[in-house]
């Protein structure tokens, strides 16, 4: 650091010497110094460098999913949610995520170790995401409730930029298990359905002052999954699912 | 700097390049055609039809005693075999069907057809036979014997079913409604709600058929299920939005189905129920209460031409809100024209339904089904499709007919039960 | 990458917030630019339906065109000038059809006259370096259709939802203005309908 300080300085005499006989070259070698100086590592919930050992970062978010239009037909399309995630680093670089995501209709937790490396300001990292959903429907027409369980295993990379964290994965999505319960009835199967994969877009920066905020896309290019429960729907066809979501670092 | 920089657009560039990938990656429906019969190799060429009272003479639940290994599989052990119109179909466990034309060649009667997948797209060809006397003979004694053949060349099984025991139900007096007017959860090639689906989804398992009736600007109701034009059901670049805001004439101009054909009309639906089909119901799910005026002249109409053919179709006017009830009750027609009505008992009672649709996800409600019946009116629930879900409710009993997407699938567990 | 003189002294400014009166940055922090920047831009080009190009729309015996006019207007704002977010909306001239005796089954024939228009309204996030743009986006189209048929003009749409993605290029016309070429991808879900734009924005930054 103290190097990367001497030669920001000198640059700067440099430079300064330079600008007279050679100003545009004195300003790019300027910014090459300042763009090289180390950033701070900025703890995230969506990037993929993992908090140092015991950090923990958390984070209140509103998910909104656009239903596609082939499963539910005319009907409710635009499903909100309030997720709360979590996320704790571990010794060696691995880190435990948590998620809550409900809008009491149809509500997921998930529970996410992950593995991580950076160098510099770019990172990426593999990860698991185990979830067990609930289903509660008692209004008019339903007397339902249902549950499942899947897992999604993950890649992601990301960087960052002054203080922009910048995030992508894709993960693979199974359906391991799946219980219902309509009036006095029960029905449960175990199968191994692979569901489709989930690629996700996310940016971590600040804003309102030292305030962090959230923001992003999720899309999901999967049969129906469990926010969609309660259309019962038994089609094995693909539909893309798209989920917007914003949120602050608490 | 010029290397992070570009390491970090990467994830970026993939994430985005995912975006392009996945726009082309929605799937429209495909309809998949029918395996085509082979003209000149075709074993009904030049055969006298069978009558309906010899089909009816095979109906039946039948165990499969030889098949390959890949046919017990697909097809199951038992299969139920029932008369259709002038043709045969089997009904098997995993949600296959067989639809088979009929006819006398020799001393042969011989069945041929198509198999399909209600989920997927797997088909190909059957080609059955039995003695021509079969109705003369003990059922005991029953063997259908011959081949399927599967999508790849030379694969070809041997399939041979023996009587077991009778349906459970011969007599369509349990209603197994197609929902979306033939809609292809039946793997037929033809769009939801259209001529073509309605005449070919009875092959397929059903024996009463629901229709989604839309209204147009000029208050003719036509079959088509969403309040707008979408491309999932429809073809036609500049046929964009409501529905409601297109008279028939534009309709049929700007626009067919995404098989081709034009939107029907609910009196050419009608039509083409009465003269080629054997549906023995009808069930009109009006989308918007406004719809329930136009309706019901048609409804009563139809009703009268039945009754006075000595014909017996019942129709159904579809009451799924409390608006819809209330449009009803304030139509001065409504005496004339039986409803179903999908919310309480107590609603059923107050609008004098023929009908109780409930919704499946309420639960089976047996006593509630049970007094419903006990006034004279049926039960019918939807839209039950997944085997785990229908068969708690046929068990049950307390039911009149199941509304569903799989017609073959209901009427295995049904008639196999 | 050069950087104006502008940029360098804005980042040699916020070099020197950090640091102490001996003029040595403090800690490990680089200091963080905190000043918010608006651009405005407006571009035209033309644009068409790509799935048009392998499976016509238009019945045989149709004069069918496919594309036309798009402008958009977009705003965005950030604190860095790598990354920011932003709305664009507009106008984009999608398809047009004129036909004789075009049939209407149940109704004999008709001349049809129609137009296809759409207007987005899409939330796009940037990144930018080197001159090169890069845009994602998604939100709504605001597709409309008018057509005449049997002498009866219908004004008709919905709004569907779009992604979009934009790659353009970036260049200094002096006055604070830029010109930027792009090429943009715009997929409309509900439709099944990909739209390939070419357009020229002139850029100008607000704050």
């Amino acid at each position: 650091m103290l190097v990367l300080l001497a030669l920001e300085l000198t640059g700067n005499c440099v430079s300064a010497q330079i600008s007279k006989a050679f100003p545009r070259l004195a300003v790019d070698s300027l910014h090459h110094i300042i763009d090289t100086l180390p950033q701070p590592e900025i703890p995230g919930i969506f990037c993929p460098r993992n908090p140092e050992p015991g950090e923990t970062v958390f984070a209140l978010n509103l998910n909104v999913t656009i239903a596609p239009r082939d499963v539910v037909r005319d009907e409710i399309r635009q499903i909100p949610e309030l997720g709360l995630a979590m996320r704790l680093g571990l010794p060696h670089h691995f880190g435990l995520g948590a998620r809550l995501n409900s809008n009491y209709v149809a509500n997921q937790l998930s529970i996410i170790p992950s593995w991580s490396y950076s160098f510099g300001s770019l990172s990426f990292g593999a990860y698991t995401s185990a979830s067990l959903w609930l289903g509660f429907a008692g209004f008019t027409g339903f007397n339902t409730f249902a549950m499942g369980f899947s897992n999604a295993p993950g890649i992601t990379w990301g960087f960052q930029a002054d203080d922009f964290l910048v995030s992508a994965s894709v993960e693979a999505i199974t359906n391991y298990w799946h219980y219902t319960q309509f009036g006095g009835n029960v029905v449960h199967r175990q199968i191994a359905e692979f569901e489709g994969e989930a690629f996700t877009f996310a940016v971590e920066q600040d804003a309102f002052g030292n305030q962090r905020i959230n923001w992003g896309l999720r899309l999901e290019y999967t049969t129906p999954g469990y926010q969609l429960w309660l259309a019962f729907s038994d089609t094995r066809k693909r539909s893309l699912t798209p989920s917007f979501f914003f949120g602050i670092i608490l | 700097m010029t290397k992070n920089r570009m390491k970090q657009l990467g994830p970026l560039l993939f994430v985005l390049g995912l975006l392009i990938s996945s726009s082309g990656c929605v799937n429209n429906d495909i309809l998949l055609p029918l395996p085509s019969s082979d003209p000149l190799n075709s074993r009904l060429t030049n055969s006298k039809p069978l009558p309906r009272s010899a089909l009816r003479y095979l109906n039946g639940v039948y165990k499969v005693i030889s098949t390959s290994q890949r046919g017990h599989t697909l097809f199951g052990d038992r299969i139920a075999v029932k008369q259709v119109d002038k043709r045969i179909s089997f009904f098997c466990s995993n949600q296959y069907y067989f639809s088979l034309q009929t006819g006398i060649v020799d001393s042969l009667a011989i069945l041929e057809g198509f198999w399909r997948a209600e989920l997927g797209t797997q088909q190909g060809r059957a080609v059955m036979s039995l003695r021509s006397d079969f109705a003369s003979h003990s059922l005991d004694s029953l063997v259908i014997d011959g081949t399927w053949t599967g999508d790849k060349p030379n694969d070809t099984n041997r399939f041979t079913l023996q009587y077991l025991n009778p349906l459970a139900d011969s007599n369509d007096h349990f209603l197994i409604v197609d929902h979306h007017g033939g809609s292809n959860g039946a793997g037929l090639p033809y769009e939801e709600n259209s001529l073509n689906g309605i005449r070919y989804t009875q092959y397929a398992g059903a024996n009463a058929i629901e229709l989604d009736v839309q209204i147009t600007a000029d208050h003719i109701p036509v079959l088509f299920h969403d309040a707008n034009l979408s491309t999932n059901l429809v073809k036609g670049e500049f046929a964009v939005g409501p529905l409601v805001n297109y008279k028939l004439s534009e309709l049929r101009a700007l626009c067919t189905l995404t098989d081709g054909s034009p939107i029907p009309t609910l009196q050419e639906a009608l039509d083409v129920i009465d003269t080629e089909t054997d549906y023995k119901a009808v069930w009109l799910d009006i989308k918007d209460s406004s719809g329930v005026a136009p309706t019901l002249p048609i409804e009563i109409a139809f009703l009268a031409k039945e009754k006075a053919a000595g014909r017996r179709i019942d129709v159904w006017a579809g009451l799924p809100s409390s608006d819809h009830i209330t449009a009803y009750l304030n139509d001065p027609l409504h005496t004339q024209a039986p409803s179903l009505c999908e919310l309480t008992p107590a609603d059923v009672s107050n609008v004098n339904a023929a009908v109780w649709g409930p919704r499946w996800t309420v639960g089976d409600l047996v006593n509630q089904a049970k007094g419903v019946r006990s006034q004279g009116r049926k039960v019918i629930y939807w839209t039950l499709d997944k085997p785990e879900f229908i068969i708690p409710f046929i068990k049950a009993g307390a039911l009149d007919g199941i509304l569903t997407d799989h017609p073959a699938t209901v009427g295995y567990y049904f008639y196999t039960r | 990458m050069t950087y104006t003189r502008a940029q360098t002294n804005a980042r040699l400014d916020h070099l020197d917030s950090a640091a102490g009166p001996s003029g040595m940055v403090i800690g490990d922090s680089v200091p963080v630019a905190k000043t918010f920047h608006i651009w405005v831009d407006a571009g035209a080009g033309y644009s068409g339906d790509i799935g048009a190009l392998t499976q016509p729309t238009a019945t045989p015996g149709a004069a069918y065109k496919n594309g036309g006019f798009t402008g958009l207007v977009r705003i965005r704002g950030s604190r860095s000038r790598f990354i920011s977010i932003g709305i664009e909306t507009g106008y984009q001239h999608l398809s047009s059809v004129s036909q004789q005796n075009a049939k209407a089954p149940g109704f004999g024939t008709t001349d049809i006259s129609a137009t296809l228009s759409a207007i987005p309204l899409m939330g796009i996030v940037t990144l930018e370096d080197y001159g090169i743009l890069l845009d994602g986006g998604v939100g709504f189209y605001h597709l409309h259709s008018t057509a005449t048929v049997f002498g009866n003009t219908i004004s008709s749409g919905e709004w569907d939802m779009a992604f979009v993605i934009g790659l353009g290029a970036k260049f200094d016309l002096g006055w604070s203005f830029r010109l930027m070429p792009e090429l943009q991808l715009t997929r409309i879900n509900d439709q099944s309908r990909s739209l390939l734009a070419f357009l020229v924005r002139i850029e100008l930054p607000l704050r």
